[in-house]
């Protein structure tokens, strides 16, 4: 081989570290948990997390040479494998996303597999696989990569909607997603194939070169369009693909249930801008009605959906693809300007959306386990902001959050995007946004009312009777690191029936419903001498939170980091 | 960014001769096209060749069937039941074993042909390759999924 050469593979490799080591990651989860013992599983939920820590080390290295220092200067891309992927500041900053992200499914997911006896092994090993498809997705700059990365992405996430395989919904949930999944990654295909039929070329930049001599005419790029527009909206849930969200959202086990709306869905908004920023932008006549269409749809339909929902997994749910919908507006006004400003907007929402998503769905995952019969319904809130001030505290912010509420996240991420929007002209569309988020603020704060201002239902039951003031008490336990106190809670199926019958009881809407009530992920009561330690899932709220706050209260460092990501997206 | 680009899909049509293509918005005068018109040719004779064939069986073969003629396996053992029948999931887990070993002799057959002119960057590029099937077979062994009870 010459030294040419050589220098080619070596680049090349210096482009996919990061995709190297949480591959490698993956495997050694794989072997490791076949070699360990019972007693010794809860080493994997270390390895897995040091291959992420290790992961994002090397993108924060690779950050920091690229630019030389934190000036955000930028140079040219670096791309590798004949410009199949590229690992630029923009593939970086995803790297970092993905990897909190996973971080953060991992310190919620252990102690709620090792309640349920679960196997872990393959669980860090199929999230690091879903990681691994991520970062490909993010730094693909070509349409043959592009799709791999998607599929590497996709598949293990349908084994992971149905990970607790005893529970029939969970298959519902898997099996939804999965004949979802590949009837749109079908469509997908059809899209790009079109998109070479008119461009001649399945590179990024040949495309975009190609399509200002395009070799079809407009009808044509209108079909291939659509169909690259249907593939994405349905890996996003945007309205109308978005009928397989609430069931595979439900069903799933809430970790995974938080990591599919929150790193799935920023990966496919990587690889879809970069795809719309650095592939097509020149036909950004022809695709950006078609996402305007979309946004605006999936934003109403999306929040109009989420009012009467009582299930609060369901509920967030629709709200996921509501966010979905604002998320689209970013991407509108690049095509609308041209300028990345609408790019950095999508990155700093995505960011912020990362944080209150994993904080709102990890306070379901904190109740389920310190309440073994939670079953996510609004009613089972009443009292909470009483019985346990600080996880109230806590969820209440995330809720504001989520609204979109000053001095939060979500209102920058909100402020970023919308702004964005009016600035490419289209006003309107930013109103429809700000009056869809008035919307929202009706179910987001519903949650607050009930935990705060409607009292705890009168009559306990017997399961529960001590269970009601024991919560209390484990939270407070759970802040001083001491977690006895949630082991001793009764367990049994004869009190998870009284709590339905009372709430049934108590409760009209319920009432009317009465099979609402069974719907949930995980039907059989976890054994609460295992829920010993829910350190992780605290520590992963925390952090959430933090991560909240900090954006809510200063939010020019992210800003500037991902204005940082976005300059040369467009290859200029 | 030029903002005109939309301006080019109009003009692709007007350049060209055909007034048909013109209207479904197609312009099949490049010569990026043509080239795609071989795969076609391709196609349809193809369809044709499958059709003769059939129709030429059709009108030339002699039939006289008998029960032993139609039955599926004329000389061998007699089917009992048929095939829509629920049969061991461990053969499901050998066939996808298989199917993992299938696919890596497609990729090392064509590599030991071109072995040296791939050189160490190739031959290290396979050990990987073969080292992650391994871990996938290490994986299906300690699970027992190669032991038959």
């Amino acid at each position: 081989m010459d030294a040419q050469a050589a220098t080619a593979v070596n680049n090349s490799i210096e482009v996919i570290l990061p995709l190297i080591v949480v591959s490698a990651g993956a495997l050694a989860v794989l072997v490791a948990d076949l070699f360990l013992g019972p007693r010794t599983k809860g080493l994997l939920a270390w390895l897995a997390a040091a291959v992420l820590v290790v992961t994002m080390a090397v993108a924060v290295g690779q950050w920091v040479t690229f630019s030389g220092g934190l000036s955000f200067s930028g140079r040219a891309p670096e791309a590798g494998f004949a410009d199949m992927v590229v690992m630029d500041k923009f593939g970086l900053f995803f790297v970092l996303l993905f990897g909190a992200a996973g971080l953060l499914t991992v310190l919620l997911g252990d102690a709620y597999l090792a309640a349920r006896g679960a196997a872990r092994g393959e669980f860090y090993a199929l999230l690091l696989l879903v990681i691994a498809g991520m970062i490909g997705l993010a730094t693909a700059t070509d349409l043959i990569s592009f799709f791999v990365a998607f599929e590497l992405m996709s598949l293990p996430t349908y084994v992971l909607a149905g990970y607790a395989r005893r529970d029939p919904l969970a298959g519902e949930a898997s099996l939804k997603y999965f004949i979802n999944g590949a009837f749109s990654s079908a469509i997908l295909l059809f899209g790009f194939a079109v998109l070479y039929a008119i461009s001649g070329s399945t590179t990024f930049s040949a495309i975009s070169a190609g399509l200002e001599e395009p070799s079809l005419g407009q009808g044509a790029a209108m079909v291939g369009f659509v169909l690259i527009a249907a593939g994405f909206g349905f890996k996003i849930a945007a309205v109308p693909f978005h009928g397989w969200a609430p069931d595979a959202y439900q069903g799933a086990p809430t970790p995974v249930t938080t990591f599919m709306s929150v790193g799935i869905k920023a990966a496919a908004f990587a690889g879809f801008l970069r795809l719309f920023a650095a592939a097509v932008l020149p036909a950004w006549e022809v695709w950006t009605p078609i996402l305007m269409v979309l946004a605006v749809v999936t934003m109403i339909v999306g929040n109009v959906l989420a009012l009467p929902q009582r299930n609060i997994k369901r509920l967030l749910a629709y709200s996921s693809i509501a966010h979905a919908g604002y998320l689209l507006l970013g991407i509108i006004a690049l095509g609308e300007t041209g300028d990345q400003y609408g790019s950095s907007a999508v990155l700093v929402y995505l960011v912020a959306y990362t944080f209150m998503n994993v904080g709102a769905f990890g306070m379901l995952v904190f109740m389920r386990n310190s309440r073994p019969f939670f079953r996510y319904t609004l009613e089972e809130l009443r009292g909470y902001g009483r019985t346990a001030p600080l996880p109230a505290l806590a969820l209440t912010l995330f809720m504001l959050s989520l609204t979109g509420i000053p001095p939060t996240a979500g209102f920058w991420g909100k402020f970023y995007l919308f702004s964005a929007v009016v600035d490419a002209g289209q006003t309107w569309l930013a109103i429809v946004a700000v009056v869809m988020s008035a919307v929202s603020a009706f179910y987001y704060l519903r949650i607050v009312w009930y935990m705060y201002f409607e009292a705890a239902p009168d009559v306990l039951i017997p399961g529960e009777s001590t269970a009601l003031p024991a919560s209390a008490g484990a939270v407070a336990a759970v802040a001083q690191g001491d977690h006895r106190e949630v082991a001793e809670r009764p367990a049994g199926d004869a009190g998870s029936s009284t709590v339905m019958s009372t709430i049934a009881a108590d409760d009209p809407a319920a009432r009317a419903e009465p099979s609402a009530a069974p719907l949930h992920a995980d039907r059989q009561p976890i054994d609460a001498h295992l829920v010993e330690t829910d350190t992780g899932t605290v520590a992963a709220l925390l952090v959430a939170a933090a991560g909240v706050l900090f954006i809510g209260i200063w939010p020019q460092g992210l800003v500037w980091a991902a204005q940082g990501a976005v300059r040369l997206l467009g290859g200029g | 960014m030029p903002r005109d680009a939309s301006a080019c899909y109009s003009a692709a049509g007007s350049r060209g001769s055909a007034r048909l293509a013109d209207l479904v918005g197609v312009s099949v005068t490049t010569a990026y096209l043509t080239n795609w018109l071989y795969v076609f040719a391709f196609l349809a004779a193809g369809a044709v060749l499958v059709v003769l064939i059939l129709a030429m069986e059709f009108l030339v073969n002699p039939r006289h069937p008998t029960p032993g003629k139609l039955s599926t396996y004329e000389c061998g053992i007699v089917p009992v039941g048929d095939s829509w029948h629920p049969f061991a999931v461990r053969y499901y887990l050998f066939a996808l074993l298989f199917l993992i070993f299938d696919v890596e002799a497609v990729f090392l057959f064509p590599w030991t042909l071109e072995l040296r002119s791939l050189g160490t960057a190739g031959f290290i590029e396979v050990v990987i390759f073969i080292g992650v099937l391994a871990v996938g077979l290490l994986y299906a062994w300690r699970k027992g999924a190669l032991d038959w009870h």
